[in-house]
């Protein structure tokens, strides 16, 4: 066996025991036996600083600690992704790009961890009978935790530091397997992160008075976890290809030749296709996270849907919109990257329309906050043509042809430098023409369905919606790959973008931002009065769901630092890079030596 | 190809994916426990 099977092998051996983590936590936690009922707090066991807001400090660490994780997580992700690309098309560009995103990504680990602590601190200080229960159910996984992020920043610094060192050959792929085991240490230590946080939502594997009852695994395994492990997994993605490519924008808009501006030209193409492609699958993982939150109770369903939080999911709506309509916005201005890209030009108003319209209607309320005399002068609380647009069906049908038309504004933009050359190509086209019409036409069937049909049938069938967004997006990718297979190729002139497309490209880690702290939010505060729910109760003066107004400054507030600290970290990342030129005077002493 | 044949290819993959999706739906309809009639209305 070659050596670099072993490694291949050692690397996908250590995965599957760094896997397997939670399990042996899980076999700590039975060593020690089951425990006693969780602690009822009362208001005298919250320590108090002053006129400080315990919970507001814990918020914004948490926050904070969330936006840098997901980064760091991701990053390493797709890079490895890139990496490969590189070994398997001997491009070094790929490499080189690679070896970038890891760069941005190592100024921001330092302060992970820092607001890993700072969150640490805040809740050990704040919320000290919440921390020792939570420590009491996991018991052994803390230790597991600690132990991983430890190899965690190991791996990461191998990793990055060695890539010079091993970059072609076989020890390429000993550098593949650091980065392979590095991303199964960094999706480990999140899901155990996504197992405490579910648990605080769903307990599982303890009785009603809180004492566990099964294994730290039975704690683990809750209802939301597998829903939330799938929902961050693929958020991250999208969230740190939205962060790099707001550093490529940063670099292409200050670049001084050519040559700089067609790097992060081409950097910045590949970031929106990441943020999009994680982007894509995005809102149907999201969807099943509500569904099981509303399997799991229908009270706390409600509360985020049908009560008071159901406004900022309109938010939540716009803020989507905005990340859709950029994203297609930057594809279009590329389709001018190419001599015939612009015969797809025609059809982007086409695209546009749906994407725009698709977004009003996601963005509208089902009920409105009326006076009394408004609602007389309306004739109810809904507005006859609003209200039929403000529910489900409607909107089910708007986010599935935003993202179908989303998939064919990349198409079109694949398509603008290669000319199919296979003699079935019309046929092919044909073939496509079809799963579009006919997808769309079920999109909406399905939709309208929901109008006629009782409610169980409504929701049963955006099931069905989602698979036939999935089946365009699937097969229409299947026969553009076969048709495309030795096709006339056209140059790509990377660097011919306008300046403002490259905005469109810091639109999406704002929206993102914004977005992630405003769905904080609501998880957080589905617990309504109860730190473990309906196990213990929060019986500090905060107990409270905070008003949309407070929320909405506090996660302003923090999406502005974290935006500082970004621009903070790609000056850093830059100044890395830079040299000072050497004064006249050492040149001449470096020449004569 | 002839525009009449390009034309057909149409037709014919527009009943296919027809075919396609309406079995899709009935199975993941059914998948889910809905009693549904073959024109995917509740039974």
């Amino acid at each position: 066996m070659s050596a670099r099977r072993l490694i291949a092998l050692g690397a996908l051996a250590g995965a599957a025991a760094l896997l397997f983590a939670p399990d042996l936590a899980a076999a700590a936690g039975d060593a020690v036996g089951h425990g006693a009922p969780a602690p009822q707090p009362t208001a005298a066991d919250y320590p108090r600083i002053g006129s400080l807001s315990g919970r507001t400090v814990v918020w914004v660490f948490a926050q904070m600690h969330l936006f840098l994780a997901a980064f760091v997580l991701a990053v390493p992700i797709f890079v490895i992704c890139i990496e490969l690309a590189g070994v398997l098309t001997r491009d070094p560009r790929y490499d080189q790009m690679a070896h970038e995103f890891m760069k941005i990504s190592m100024a921001a680990y330092s302060f992970t961890a820092l607001s890993g602590g700072g969150l640490m601190l805040g809740l050990i200080l704040f919320y000290p009978m919440v921390m020792g229960y939570m420590t009491r159910v996991f018991q052994g996984q803390t230790m597991i935790y600690a132990l991983l992020f430890l190899m965690e920043s190991a791996l990461l610094y191998i990793y990055y530091y060695s890539w010079n060192a091993l970059r072609y050959g076989n020890r390429k792929w000993y550098h593949m397997s650091i980065g392979l085991i590095l991303n199964t240490v960094g999706l480990t230590l999140m899901f155990i992160a996504n197992a405490w946080a579910t648990f605080m939502m769903s307990p599982a594997g303890v009785d009603p008075a809180g004492a566990l009852t099964g294994s730290v695994w039975a704690a683990t395994r809750n209802p939301l976890w597998n829903p939330l492990n799938l929902h961050r997994f693929l958020a991250n993605i999208a969230y740190g290809g939205a962060i790099v490519g707001a550093y490529a924008a940063y670099r292409f808009l200050s670049a001084t030749t050519a040559e700089e501006r067609a790097h992060y030209d081409w950097m910045g193409y590949t970031s929106n296709i990441i943020a999009v492609a994680g982007f894509l699958p995005l809102p149907f993982a999201g969807y099943w996270l509500m569904a099981e939150i509303y399997a799991y109770s229908q009270q706390m369903g409600i509360t985020a849907m049908g009560g008071v939080l159901a406004w900022l999911f309109i938010i939540q709506a716009v803020l989507i919109g905005t990340i859709l309509l950029a994203a297609n916005y930057y594809l279009w201005c590329g389709l001018g990257r190419t001599d015939e890209g612009m015969r797809f030009g025609r059809w982007v108003k086409y695209i546009a329309v749906v994407i725009l319209g698709g977004f009003l209607v996601w963005v509208t309320p089902h009920s409105l906050i009326l006076t009394p005399a408004e609602v007389q002068q309306l004739g109810g609380t809904h507005h006859k043509i609003l209200g039929p647009l403000g529910i489900m069906p409607a909107k089910n049908i708007a986010v599935n042809l935003m993202l179908v038309f989303t998939f064919l504004s990349f198409q079109l933009f694949y398509r603008s430098s290669r000319t199919p050359s296979v003699s079935w190509a019309p046929i092919g086209n044909a073939v496509i023409v079809a799963l579009y019409g006919v997808g769309c036409l079920n999109i909406v069937g399905a939709g309208i369905y929901g109008y006629v049909t009782p409610t169980v049938y409504k929701v049963g069938a955006s099931v069905p919606q989602v698979a036939t967004t999935l089946s365009i997006i699937v097969f229409s990718a299947i026969i553009d790959g076969f048709m495309l297979r030795g096709a006339k190729t056209s140059k790509v002139h990377w660097g011919r973008m306008g300046q403002r497309s490259q905005y469109a490209l810091f639109v999406l880690p704002v929206a993102f931002t914004w977005l992630m702290a405003l769905m904080g939010y609501i998880r957080s505060s589905l617990r309504t009065h109860w730190h473990i729910y309906t196990i213990m109760k929060d019986a500090s003066p905060e107990s409270f769901i905070p008003t949309i107004g407070e929320a909405g400054n506090i996660i302003t507030m923090i999406t502005l630092l974290f935006m500082a600290l970004i621009v903070f970290i790609f000056w850093l990342s830059r100044l890395g890079s830079t040299s000072q030129p050497a004064p006249a005077a050492t040149r001449s002493v470096e020449a004569e030596a | 190809m002839l525009a009449g044949g390009r034309w057909l290819a149409v037709i014919a993959a527009l009943a296919v994916w027809a075919a396609y999706f309406y079995s899709v739906d009935a199975a993941l309809m059914k998948a889910q426990g809905l009693p549904v009639g073959w024109d995917l209305m509740p039974k």
